[in-house]
């Protein structure tokens, strides 16, 4: 056999198999098969952890409170083992239409260790955890890194965050003076960051971070005041989170329930601790846990 | 067979005619049974706009999908259905057809005909002696799945009733937003952002209720 007829050979071939290929997809098409594509590279992990069917009724039913762990980790290439450096405890209350976040910093101590290492045994371990230093049961765990919070920030068009001191740190990047600032998605993981600022150190930063989620919970619920912004917003999403024992319904729910609640009226509270490498619940976190897991709220000052 | 024959003119003239009114009975001639999510049972003194569809929009999570035709027809006689039965009955017969509470699944159809009745329906305004209702084109917003499947569909429109009471002329303008969600072979609303303004004789409201229910 010629060269050239070799290559005319397989060049047919090759056309074959690809029309073939055509064929049957077209012919599943009018089978009435939908073929998915591949998602997005995932941005965020949700996690429900409350059993099949109460979950789905939010904490059990709609006047119930329930509650939500945001986990911020530190996984990014060279840094493996995802500890959980952020980590905020939404309550949120149906009925009252009224919220709280506890914001807790990352060297908490739980059962003998930091609390931010649960997280490296899975967002079920961390909200243990977190439900077992705070008394409640928590249903829901989103998880981001820091790839996804920056890609997450920059799919919804960056957040705007108002600082509230200033901020020169090279460590973090966080460069920014006090007042309304638009962040893109690497300014706002500089922002959630910066510790070296501050002579409280994580302390502040774990407060700055409550800033900045109640800032764009503000800004993601302008853009949901309708459905074409809800499913929008569904899209991203589904298209970028990777959900375990929840589905886009349940997001949708949680949505309207979420950005149901006004962020300027949610309390974002650092729980007190101790100073110390492995910090211990200060004065008042007794009274504080007790009035948030009551109803998912804090009502004192 | 046998074929009929007229031999005189004046005959087949009376059989024509006798057919003509027999088939313009049959067509349209009769008492009107409009259901629900028919046409708008009409008021002798009143004027109905029927409800079109304007702009489309779909978010998909996967391919690319547009909503088929038979669905977007379910879709507007779904809320043609509500319009009819919760704006139009209330201001003919002065009550909410019994209809009205089918429109949703069950995740809000609680919600819907009790504490937020007042705002979807206009019931609170009465039977009116002569009205005017007109509707902007609805907008139609989709989420589809992974699998192109389409979880919601939503509708946003503008209706406005123009009436006359007995006490004197009455207003009413509802920004609506229904969101549809399939339960079986139906379309339920299973979410529903409403504002309504109303002028009447005695004052001007204006309220507004959202609610997603509990249940997905």
């Amino acid at each position: 056999m010629t060269r050239r007829r070799k290559i005319v050979l397989g060049i047919g071939a090759s056309l074959s198999a690809l029309l073939l290929g055509c064929a049957g997809l077209f012919g599943a098409w009018l089978a009435g098969m939908h073929i998915p594509i591949a998602s997005g590279t995932p941005y965020l992990r949700v996690t429900k952890l409350a059993p099949k069917g109460s979950a789905d009724r939010i904490g059990g039913g709609p006047t119930r409170p329930f509650f939500v762990l945001l986990v911020g980790n530190d996984s990014r290439p060279g840094v493996g083992g995802a500890r959980g450096d952020a980590l905020h405890l939404l309550g949120v209350n149906p009925a009252l239409h009224q919220a709280t976040m506890l914001d807790i910093p990352r060297d908490t101590c739980w059962n003998g260790e930091k609390i931010n290492t649960g997280n490296t045994r899975g967002p079920r371990a961390q909200a243990n955890d977190v439900g077992g230093l705070v008394g409640v049961s928590i249903s829901y765990v989103i998880d981001v890194d820091f790839d996804g919070f920056t890609n997450l920030v920059d799919g919804v068009g960056g957040v705007t965050v108002n600082v509230p001191m200033p901020m020169h740190d090279g460590f973090s990047g966080a460069f920014f003076n006090p007042g309304p600032t638009h962040m893109n998605g690497t300014a706002a993981l500089a922002f959630s960051r910066d510790r070296h600022d501050f002579p409280q150190s994580d302390i502040i930063r774990t407060n700055n971070q409550g800033v900045l989620i109640l800032d764009a919970m503000t800004q993601l619920r302008k853009q949901m005041q309708n459905a074409g912004g809800e499913f929008h917003l569904l899209m991203l999403l589904g298209r970028h989170a990777q959900l375990d024992g929840i589905g886009v319904k349940d997001l949708y729910r949680l949505g309207r329930v979420a950005f149901s609640l006004d962020p300027s009226h949610i309390k974002n509270i650092t729980i007190p601790v101790t100073n110390g490498s492995c910090l211990r619940l200060g004065g008042g976190a007794a009274g504080l846990f007790a009035d948030f897991r009551d109803d998912g709220v804090v009502q004192g000052g | 067979m046998s074929a009929v024959v007229f031999r005189r003119p004046r005959t087949f003239v009376l059989f024509a005619l006798v057919l003509v009114c027999m088939l313009a009975a049959a067509c349209g001639g009769g008492k009107k049974h409009a259901s629900p999510g028919g046409p708008p049972a009409v008021n002798a003194k009143s004027t109905l706009a029927r409800l079109t569809i304007g702009a489309v929009r779909v978010d998909s999570i996967g391919p690319n999908v547009k909503i088929p035709r038979d669905t977007e027809k379910t879709i507007l006689d779904a809320a043609q259905k509500y319009v009819n039965t919760a704006v139009v009955a209330p201001l003919d017969k002065g009550a909410v057809d019994p209809a009205f509470a089918s429109v949703f699944d069950t995740g809000v159809r609680s919600q819907a005909t009790t504490v937020d009745r007042d705002v979807l329906t206009d019931e609170g305004i009465g039977k009116v002696t002569s009205y005017e209702q007109v509707s902007s084109p609805l907008t139609l917003t989709g989420l589809a799945d992974g699998s192109g499947q389409f979880l919601y569909l939503a509708v946003n429109f503008f209706e406005t009733v123009n009436g006359k009471t007995e006490a004197g002329p009455i207003t009413s303008g509802r920004d609506v937003e229904l969101t549809f969600a399939p339960s079986g072979k139906d379309w339920l609303v299973t979410a529903y952002r409403v504002k309504v303004q109303r002028k009447l004789p005695s004052g001007a409201t204006t309220t507004t209720v959202a609610n997603a229910g509990a249940k997905p």
